[in-house]
């Protein structure tokens, strides 16, 4: 009872109250004494005193307190408690004044929540999104960074929003075509490399942002970096190749101009230039026969056979080939294959190829009486392996990633000495991948190197 | 001006550095790449890039310069200033020792570098960018901390250059046809190390600038 008079009491709402009371009191004992002249001022008080209470009570449980819980309720809806629900049920003006509320509450939460799964499912894109996206307004502020270009240009900040974007990603280039784009209101695409800190190429694309009054550029961001390698490598092979072909025919077209300029006359001397142009039309033919059967294999227009393979009959071959070779430079070739080596299904001509590439490489680069070992067996993983090791010169560490592509040398000046063409490895890799292999190599310098191919087992069918 | 134009003044300010630092960064990889891939095209290009480095720098100097005639910051707001002013003398330092690298790129091209230690340069002029990167944003960041790791490396770029420096006298020693490409590369080296003592001074003006101290770390 206490509880409820001090609730009644802090609730602030005895004062209307009181004022309601004060007025039907006052109006009432004003009636009586003006309508009755027998009626007395403290009679009429007496009268008019519970005739007001019980007004002023009604007034309070019908419109006041309802209208009290709605202000409260509509205040927490404010603040963003869209469940709470007014419970006035009845069938006045008051009753549809909060079931509109509770209508206004219900229809504010499904919209919301419809903006937020909006706006959650757009982040989720922009989240896993594989190109990066940058979005500037037109005071060049960030508006939104995803992930993407976070960890591609390795931006460290807890909050890059509203940060200017030169102060987010430093580049010049960068934020002048962004500077340009919100210029001319028009899209861009340009090349951008980026050092964060080994160097990456962007094709980026800044597109203005239309439909909304504070304008702004999105730049999304594409890695190209792959492709232009790709780019370089083919740049550097024309070069490699143009050289390769040129070499051997500057020498052919010097002995022949000074064969016509008289040393024919000379049978001695004119036989002699004529075994040397002999020795680099070889060179030529072989340059260009192993560009051929590369690019065969390349393009997949070579369909390996299926034959049943004996390592153990083609390895003998081919140091058969390689003992004269070997055997003038005091280089040993020893064979170590395991004896039950399988038979494997693959095409002879090509693996007696790789077998003789890689065994021509590891006695050219081996030291005079060293020694090359053939080993082969099966490996861990089923497969059945071939490796050809020499102590050699090796090959060092940062040229390893790169030995098996088309003309690449590791020194240029010494290996032309040896005469190689510089796709020996090139067509091994090829050939191996399209038996559904790989080709691995371990080399220190110094020491030597080891290349070990790995074939599937496969059965005739 | 009052206190909000003052402040949209320093920030851009701010933001013409670091627009300049970001033409440095790209200076000293071009130079250095130029140098090790003999690339004279854009060895040439990095001479040419750096008039337009030196303009932005005057033009950066000046307003700097006016911000502090016209408003006579006090306290922080002087030491933004000022140190604003010393991180910019020491990107335009960096710039011109970029400038040397694309020189020795040209003087040197069409003589391919055999000289042992020319691998550590990219190693070395790698770290040098990075603690460029890292002074950078530590001064964007105002991060102590940051500045004060990056200042760190500094110590890893002057080991390496002492070991280039031995390494190339003893090749130069040995053998006298490498004599040019060694001197070459001494130089490159050196400007590199230079290159990351400047990067070192925009960390110690870092440190001053948040905490008002005073730092050697070089």
């Amino acid at each position: 009872m206490f509880n409820r008079i001090r609730n009644f009491a802090g609730s602030m709402i005895w004062r209307p109250m009181a004022s309601y009371f004060f007025l039907i009191f006052v109006f009432y004992v004003a009636l009586r004494l003006y309508a009755d002249d027998d009626v007395n001022a403290s009679r009429a008080v007496l009268i008019s005193l519970p005739f007001a209470a019980a007004l002023s009570w009604i007034i309070l449980k019908k419109i006041m307190q309802p209208l009290k819980e709605i202000s409260e309720a509509s205040r927490e809806m404010a603040r963003g408690n869209l469940d709470r629900e007014i419970r006035i049920y009845s069938n006045d003006e008051i009753g549809n004044l909060a079931r509109n509320i509770n209508f206004l509450a219900h229809r504010l939460k499904l919209t919301i929540d419809e903006i937020t799964e909006e706006k959650d499912r757009i982040r989720a894109i922009l989240n896993s999104m594989g190109d990066g996206v940058v979005a500037v307004d037109r005071d060049r502020r960030v508006l939104l960074v995803n992930p993407a270009v976070e960890r591609a240009l390795n931006i460290s900040g807890e909050s890059i929003r509203g940060k200017d974007i030169v102060g987010v990603i430093r580049h010049y280039e960068f934020e002048n075509n962004i500077k340009a784009a919100l210029q001319n209101q028009k899209e861009l695409t340009r090349e951008i490399q980026v050092l964060t800190p080994d160097p990456k190429v962007y094709r980026v694309l800044f597109t203005p942002l239309k439909g909304t009054d504070r304008g702004g550029v999105v730049a999304v961001l594409r890695d190209i970096t792959e492709r232009r390698q790709l780019d370089q490598v083919r740049a550097e092979f024309i070069a490699n190749i143009s050289h390769e072909l040129r070499t051997p025919l500057t020498t052919i077209k010097g002995f022949l101009e000074t064969l016509l300029d008289g040393a024919l006359e000379d049978r001695k001397i004119s036989l002699r230039f004529l075994r040397i142009i002999d020795t680099e039309t070889d060179r030529m033919k072989r340059l260009i026969d192993d560009l051929f059967s590369l690019s065969n294999i390349e393009s997949r227009k070579v369909i390996p056979a299926r034959e049943e393979v004996r390592m153990s009959e083609v390895v003998e071959k081919v140091l058969a080939a390689f003992s004269q070779a070997a055997g003038e430079r005091g280089i040993r070739l020893a064979s170590r294959l395991d004896p039950d080596f399988p038979v494997i299904v693959a095409d002879e001509d090509m693996i007696t190829r790789v077998v003789v590439n890689l065994v021509d490489n590891a006695i050219k680069y081996s030291q005079d009486r060293g020694r090359v070992v053939i080993e082969g067996g099966r490996s861990e993983g089923g497969e059945v392996f071939l490796s050809v090791s020499d102590r050699g010169i090796g090959i060092p560490e940062e040229s390893l990633p790169r030995i098996f592509e088309r003309l690449y040398r590791v020194d240029k000046a010494r290996s032309r000495e040896y005469g190689g063409s510089g796709l020996g490895l090139a067509i091994v890799k090829h050939i191996v991948e399209v038996h559904g292999g790989r080709i691995e190599v371990d080399s220190r310098p110094g020491l030597g190197s080891r290349f070990t191919v790995y074939l599937p087992v496969k059965q005739l069918p | 001006m009052s206190r909000y134009m003052y402040e949209k003044s320093l920030r851009e300010i701010q933001n013409d550095i670091l627009r300049m630092g970001s033409l440095v960064e790209r200076a000293i990889f071009d130079a250095v790449d130029a140098f090790m891939n003999q690339d004279v095209t854009s060895a040439a290009a990095v001479i040419t890039g750096d008039e337009r480095i030196d303009e932005i720098y005057l033009e950066i100097e000046d307003k700097c310069i006016k911000l502090i005639a016209t408003q006579q910051p006090m306290a922080k707001d002087l030491r933004v200033a000022v140190t604003g002013l010393k991180i910019l003398a020491s990107l335009e330092r960096m710039a011109d020792h970029a400038v040397d690298i694309a020189r020795a790129a040209i003087c040197l091209s069409g003589h391919p570098m055999s000289i042992r230690p020319i691998h550590e340069i990219p190693r070395m002029a790698r770290l040098a960018r990075r603690m460029v990167k890292e002074g950078l944003d530590a001064y964007v960041q105002r991060d102590v901390n940051r500045a004060r790791e990056m200042c760190s490396m500094d110590d890893q770029v002057d080991f390496i250059f002492s070991q280039v420096f031995k390494d190339a006298v003893s090749c130069m020693a040995g053998n006298p046809g490498v004599v040019t490409q060694g001197a070459y590369l001494l130089y490159v080296s050196r400007y590199i190390e230079r290159i990351a003592d400047h990067a070192t001074n925009i960390g110690e003006n870092v440190i001053y600038l948040t905490t008002g101290e005073r730092r050697e770390l070089n």
